[in-house]
Parts: C-alpha cells; structure tokens; sequence
C-alpha cells in the first residue's frame, strides 16, 4: 500500500484513531520509507535514520487519536522533520555554543559530509537535501513537499534547479 | 544550443514524472553534455534510492522495537493504582454482578418509597389516576413527581416532603411536582398553607406565585379566572409581555381569541358570605357560583328567581 492511497482512506484513518494495530502495522508500512529519507537527508547516517524512525513512529502512535482530517502523509512527514531538527539541535548544542535558525545551518557545519550520499547532494545545506531527496527518491509532487516543508512550490523548483546545476558543475569538473 | 541545455535542466526538475519529449531527445542526440548529465542523474539517484531503502527485514526489526516500547509503556500505564483497580474490576466481575443487582433494586426501591421524591394527596376526594377511579377516603396515597391526575370531587390536600402545602376543592386536571402544580383545567379553590409561599401554579397561559393565598381558579379552553381571595399572588403570562400582582378580592381573567392572543383584565369581585359562614366568590358566568357548604366547596347554579340549586 503506497502512503498516497492513505489520504482517502477515511474508515482507515478511523481505524488509525482508535489505534488499531493492523491499521498501525500498515501505516507502519507504508510510511517508513518516507520517514526514513526524510530522517536520512536530515541526519545523513543510518542508524541515526533507524532510531529516528523509531522513535517518529512511536511519536505517531501516540498522537494518532489527536489527528484532525489533514493530510496523514503530511502530518507524519511534519513530525518526522520536527524530530530530525531536534536531534540536530541537540547534537549542535553539544558541540558549538552558537544559536542559528536550522534553515539556515550549512551541513558542512553539522556534517560535514555523509558517505551515503552523492557528492553535489553533501554541497546543498540540510533542507535542500532534504527536498531532493523527496523529490526524486520518493517521488512527491512539489505540493506534497510544500505542505511537509511549508516552503512555496517556486523555492522548492529553484532548489531541485540548484542540485542539477551541481550535479553538471561536477560534471564538469571531471 | 545554450538555450537548449537550459530547458533540459529546467525539465529535469520534474523527471522522471514527465517524460523526455520530442525536443529533448532530439537536443540529447547532439548534446554530449546533456546526455552524460541524465546519465548520471539516473545512476545518483538510483544509488541514493537504493541507499535510502530500508530492507524488510530492517522494517520488521524497527517495527517490532516500536511494538516493544509501545507494549512497555501500556504496561507502565497499566500500573497506576486506578488501572489496578479497573484489572480487579474486571477480573472479579463476575462475582460482583449479584450485589450490584441487588444494591440496584435497593436504590430503585428506596427511591420508590423516599417521601422526599415524591408528592403525596389524601382527603375526602374522588380522583380519576390512570383511568380508574378512586375514592380517597382520607386514606393517603403517593404521587410521581409530574404525574398527571384528575381532582372529579371532593377537597384533597396536597403534601409536599410530609408537609401540607394546598388543599385543593372543585374539580381540577392537574399534576404536582417540585414546588408546582400544573393545572390544565377545571374549576377549583386552592387554599395554600404559609409554607407554600412561593410555590408556582402554571396554566395555560400563566403563571401564578403563591404569596401566601387562597385563589381559585376556573380553567377553561379559551380562558383562566384567578380569583385571590386571601393574601396575594405574582401572575405573569407565560410569554412574559405582561405581569402582576394582584391582592385579595382581585379577579384577573385572562382571555384568548380565536388567534391566540391573549388579553388581562384585573377587575374586583364581590365576596360573599355563604350561609354557614364561609367566604363564596363571585364566578364570572353569572349562572354559576362557587360556595363553601362545611367542609367542601360546591357549585351552586343560580335560578333565574335568585333561588340556589346544587348541582
């Protein structure tokens, strides 16, 4: 069952409420992958992705009989990127005294480079990566991305743009 | 050529969701740049897809370690003092079904014989409850509180937590609850004891607040006839665009015409002295009056003559 089949769902959601455990299971299923890239292009290291997405969906569950009719993909994806911006935070805070908004944190200051990850992708800060990443690894709409990112469709193309030019810029180089 | 290149990036934003059209495929074919660019699009983001994948068998692992700290937290929640108890509960419930069916009837029981919930009649009266007839015969007898009761004959008093609030003569369809009467309709003197005062009689059209008084009232399908007789009363209509206070000797009649609406007149009415001595009040058909005779109050129509014949 894709995480797009999900939204129309609405006895599935009912079922998601009352926290159902088959229903829970698929929702598991279905959204793991999402929540993984996302946990991925935030954290850039797998098994800081796996216990993210433990704890994410531990966080879901616990907040399913709160969710109002909004998107589920969306909604997850939200709290997925909440929790990744926290683990950073807490991370940073270790390390550099120095408080900035996570928008604007360059990866090369939290990490530097991930071997997970093509290198024009190490070259784009933390949300960038991130918009890529669910661009073109899990195929979501430029609107879907914008109601997980709160960012407009227009800044999310010039993202996508900026990680093509990197990508011919590497080419390039070569 | 440039122009060309800058449009194949520009459709790379949205591919592999919109395929590589016509024009583009022609650029590519003369375009080494563009080509080896697609080509290592693909081969980056399939290698990151494929890094990005979590296997099943890494899914089920995490979702079994998500069951296991959902389990120990239901479990830790399961601990408090009050889902221990609900466990009891639940684990004895069986053996509790008996004395809860039993402590229920007893509630049920006790609820049913409490004086306290309910309203109580005795006299020398004749009462229609439940389409039968009963003679009351001073014996006493327990009213639900709302329940409705017709007054044919006689003069009934009415106890309200063992205490007499109003005695009631004539003929009246009414029901008694917390503090009120309901009277629907019928001809009636309502005597009220001073720990009546403030208890309410709602008509038809009104309402009454008791100060203290002995009214009748003559109920009708087109109007209400309030005679206070001692003390006095508060009356408002129910819709509330007029009200008063009227003391004794005062009549207010209250009026509805064919379409509803209501009119007051208040006006003063004589008081007459019956033979043995009691107060009688003067009725507004001028057929008709109400007198005292001993003990009970009767209606008395009057001959043409001036003479007096019971009816």
């Amino acid at each position: 069952m894709s995480y797009h089949n999900l939204e129309i769902d609405t006895e599935f959601i009912a079922c998601l409420r009352r926290l159902d455990e088959r229903a829970f299971g698929k929702l598991f299923h279905a959204c793991s992958g999402l929540v993984y890239s996302i946990a991925m292009g935030l954290l850039g290291d797998r098994q800081a992705a796996e216990d993210a997405l433990q704890e994410i969906f531990f966080k879901v569950y616990k907040a399913l009989p709160d969710f109002e009719g909004e998107k589920l993909t969306s909604w997850i994806g939200r709290i997925a990127q909440n929790h990744c911006f926290d683990m950073l935070r807490q991370a940073k805070r270790a390390v550099v005294t120095s408080v900035k908004p996570i928008d604007d944190l360059d990866i090369s200051q939290l990490e530097p480079v991930s071997d997970e990850f093509p290198d024009f992708l190490n070259s784009l800060s933390l949300l960038e990566r991130e918009v890529v990443i669910l661009k073109k690894v899990e195929g979501l709409s430029y609107k879907e991305i914008s109601q997980l990112t709160g960012k407009k469709e227009g800044t999310l193309r010039n993202i996508m743009l900026k990680s093509l030019q990197l990508l011919r810029g590497k080419l390039d180089e070569k | 050529m440039k122009n060309s290149c800058e449009n194949f990036i520009l459709l790379l934003q949205d591919y592999p969701e919109t395929a590589i059209d016509k024009e583009s495929q022609e650029h590519l074919a003369v375009c080494e740049n563009c080509r080896k660019l697609l080509e290592n699009h693909n081969q980056s983001f399939d290698l990151l897809k494929s890094q990005l994948t979590l296997s099943p068998q890494k899914k089920q692992q995490i979702f079994a370690r998500i069951h296991q700290t959902i389990a120990a937290e239901k479990t830790q929640e399961s601990n408090t003092p009050f889902s221990t108890f609900l466990a009891w509960l639940f684990a004895h419930r069986l053996q509790l079904v008996l004395p809860v069916v039993i402590l229920a009837f007893g509630i049920m029981f006790f609820s049913q014989n409490n004086p306290d919930s309910k309203i109580q009649i005795s006299g020398s009266a004749v009462i229609l409850r439940n389409m039968e007839k009963i003679e009351l015969d001073q014996k006493s007898l327990q009213l639900a509180l709302g329940e409705k009761i017709s007054l044919l004959k006689g003069r009934l008093n009415l106890f309200w937590n063992e205490i007499e609030t109003v005695a009631i003569d004539g003929r009246l369809d009414f029901s008694a609850a917390d503090m009120s009467i309901k009277a629907q309709s019928g001809e009636a003197v309502m005597n009220f004891t001073p720990s009546a005062k403030g208890y309410l009689i709602e008509t038809r059209r009104s309402l009454l607040k008791i100060v203290g008084t002995t009214i009748k009232l003559e109920l009708t399908d087109n109007s209400d006839v309030i005679f206070v007789e001692k003390g006095k009363i508060e009356w408002a209509l129910h819709d509330n665009s007029r009200k008063g206070e009227a003391a004794a000797g005062i009549r207010i009649l209250i009026r509805a015409d064919n379409r509803g609406s209501l009119t007051v007149e208040e006006s003063p009415f004589a008081q007459m002295n019956s033979a043995d001595g009691a107060i009688a009040s003067q009725s507004p058909d001028p057929g008709v009056k109400l007198i005292k005779s001993g003990k009970d109050w009767v209606f008395q129509e009057i001959e043409p003559s001036g003479a007096e014949k019971k009816q």
